[in-house]
């Protein structure tokens, strides 16, 4: 009974409304700060660069909603990047190459989501395996050198421009409301907010609650991968520090979007905002030439502010 | 009695003997006395932190910041010695920076009732980008001979870093096992409520917990600092709480909270480093160390949930 009163106010339109005011506070204080912060060229280089971040924010809000958490994001994303490269330059079509990555990227959430679902192991701890191991695996696999040297049809991922706005900014928004539809609309959006309530009284239902668990991870394997290959094409090389720390950059948007730590409770829509949020103060913060220690502070106690109301259950 | 497979510790000290013993089979170098010193020696920073984190991970918590409290700790005990201060005062004024640090963890945790991931990621943020502010991007380097003696002297032939890390293990050990606090730490951990309706103070008690953990790694900032000789204040100790996190756990600590000793947690150290060690020495490409450890890390995390599911079939469905 809980759980369920608990699924209908899991959306709560004022904590979306504040951030709204916030983020709206932010442009416009940065808009006196700096000439440049309004201008289109600005906004565009924003939205550029936000996508890796974004894309791996979607399977992540989930996965928290459920009530898990993936920290190895980072390392699948320079993973699969770097597998691409390489697969690239053994001869290997671009496009090919790709799908290997995504493969890769899948692969690892797969081994992630049977240790975390089939076998119940803690998935802080899995992961933190997961991001070592795959890490490290990056330095095996190319004795950290960077691969580069792409052909131009691919680079369009990460610089090209639709009607005037980034494509992958424009992929990445698209994305976003997909799956805001899905979390919505479809049983398995309802699913996950009740594996995050609670896991048992799901699991009663009838809900098959390992495989929805396991394609949790797969699928932010999947995304962690789509983003390696973003930022690849974005940067125009596979470094093998690429996607270091991107899961704590990730998880502060998700926080700051009012998604709950502890599971049950979240939006898609608050981590949009959260992102927005946090690229747009680290841009503005930059233009006013605030040095890093600043920036870092003003985010730690945004994380602070933001989120310090929730409670454990 | 016990039976020796009942006691927790069991498997990660068998796992640690075993990896030791195949790694001795494949070099000879590896159980030389001075090896043994140089990975006791390379452990202690380690060591003293994780002893904090398996209180920190008792109480059902996560401390994200301590490798950021280690920079910020390292950089100013570095400031003061190049200011002039004296090394053993350098130290002391380290030490109470840890203090606040932990402090300010534990005020937004144990008093604020923030959820100690968030807070932590927080300070981790906040403590990081102020020890970057004071160092001013600069290495902290020429630091006196006298305080060389933290991290690189030593006392009868004992390494002083490892004598540090050995007393402070000792003694959070006893704490845990003998003292009114420590028992507090596992109930706190084991089941919040009735740790809180049998009238236990259940603020102050997270509250020192995060002192503590604040003091350690400040004690190993110190030795960190010593150690190396230079610090920088962006990297240093940034892949601290995810490996000292890990060693808790490989130790038998539970993510949940209640479970874990600090015993278990050495040996988890120790295993850490007996395999970076070891993996130098056998001549494998230093890129596989990383690779291997998440492994292990993996495994580890293998034995230790058949040893749950062993011990309780009931507690299944727990997740973070």
């Amino acid at each position: 009974m809980n759980g369920i009163l608990r699924l209908t106010s899991a959306y709560k339109p004022n904590k979306s409304v504040v951030l709204l005011l916030l983020l709206v506070a932010v442009l416009v204080f940065f808009s006196f700060q700096s000439p440049y912060f309004l201008s289109v060229d600005n906004f565009m280089n924003v939205l550029n660069q936000m996508t890796e971040i974004g894309l791996i924010a979607i399977p992540m809000t989930l996965v928290i909603i459920s009530g898990a958490m993936d920290l190895s994001v980072g390392s699948i994303l320079g993973l699969s990047a770097l597998v691409m490269g390489m697969a690239y330059q053994s001869g290997m079509n671009i496009w090919f190459s790709i799908v290997v990555a995504l493969l890769v990227g899948v692969l690892s959430g797969a081994v992630n989501g049977y240790l975390i679902a089939r076998h119940r192991m803690q998935a802080i701890v899995v992961t933190i395996g997961m991001l070592v191991m795959l890490r490290g695996l990056i330095y095996v696999l190319n004795e950290g050198r960077p691969v580069s040297g792409y052909p131009d049809a691919f680079y369009f991922l990460g610089q090209g421009y639709v009607l005037g706005l980034p494509f992958n900014a424009l992929f990445l928004i698209v994305m976003f409301a997909l799956f805001m539809v899905i979390i919505k609309r479809t049983r398995f959006g309802r699913y996950v907010y009740g594996l995050g309530n609670s896991e048992e009284a799901v699991r009663y239902s009838g809900v098959p609650v390992v495989r929805l668990r396991f394609l949790l991870f797969v699928l932010s394997g999947f995304f962690s991968a789509l983003a390696g290959v973003f930022m690849v094409s974005r940067l125009a090389s596979a470094e093998a520090m690429s996607g270091t720390n991107i899961e704590l950059d990730v998880i502060t948007a998700i926080l700051i979007g009012g998604t709950h730590i502890f599971g049950g409770r979240g939006s898609l829509g608050g981590t949009f905002l959260g992102l927005l949020l946090i690229v747009f103060l680290r841009n503005g913060l930059n233009l006013m030439g605030v040095s890093v220690l600043y920036q870092a502070v003003i985010l730690g106690i945004l994380v602070l502010i933001a989120v310090g109301k929730q409670k454990e259950r | 009695m016990k039976k020796l497979p009942d006691y927790r510790e069991a498997p990660i000290i068998f796992f640690t003997l075993a990896v030791g013993l195949v790694f001795s089979l494949l070099t000879v170098s590896f159980l030389q006395p001075d090896n043994i010193e140089l990975i006791l020696s390379q452990i202690a920073t380690n060591a003293i932190v994780a002893i904090g984190m398996t209180m920190v991970i008792l109480l059902g918590g996560i401390d994200l910041s301590v490798g950021s409290v280690l920079a910020l700790v390292a950089t100013s005990v570095g400031l003061f010695l190049n200011h002039g201060v004296s090394p053993w005062l350098a130290a002391l004024l380290g030490v109470g920076i840890g203090i606040v640090c932990g402090a300010v963890n534990g005020f937004f945790i144990a008093y604020m009732h923030i959820p100690d991931i968030i807070a932590t990621l927080a300070t981790m943020y906040i403590f990081r980008g102020v020890a970057v502010g004071i160092s001013g991007g600069t290495w902290m380097t020429n630091f006196p001979a006298s305080f060389k003696f933290f991290g690189q002297g030593s006392i009868l032939g004992i390494p002083f870093a490892l004598i540090v890390a050995l007393a402070l293990a000792v003694l959070f050990a006893l704490i845990l096992h003998h003292r009114r606090f420590g028992r507090r730490v596992y109930a706190l951990g084991g089941n919040r409520s009735a740790a809180r309706l049998s009238g236990m103070n259940t603020r102050r008690t997270k509250f020192t917990v995060y002192i503590y953990s604040g003091i350690l790694a400040a004690v190993a900032a110190v030795i960190f600092a010593s150690q190396v000789g230079s610090v920088q204040a962006s990297t240093a100790g940034s892949n601290l709480s995810f490996e000292v996190m890990a060693a808790v756990l490989i130790g038998g600590g539970s993510i949940f909270g209640g479970v874990g000793t600090v015993l278990g947690t050495m040996f988890g150290v120790l295993l850490m480093g007996m395999i970076k060690n070891g993996l130098v020495l056998t001549q494998v490409s230093p890129f596989w160390i990383n690779a291997t450890t998440g492994f292990l890390i993996l495994v580890a995390v293998i034995i230790n949930t058949i040893q749950r599911v062993k011990e309780s079939k009931k507690k299944e469905g727990d997740l973070v």
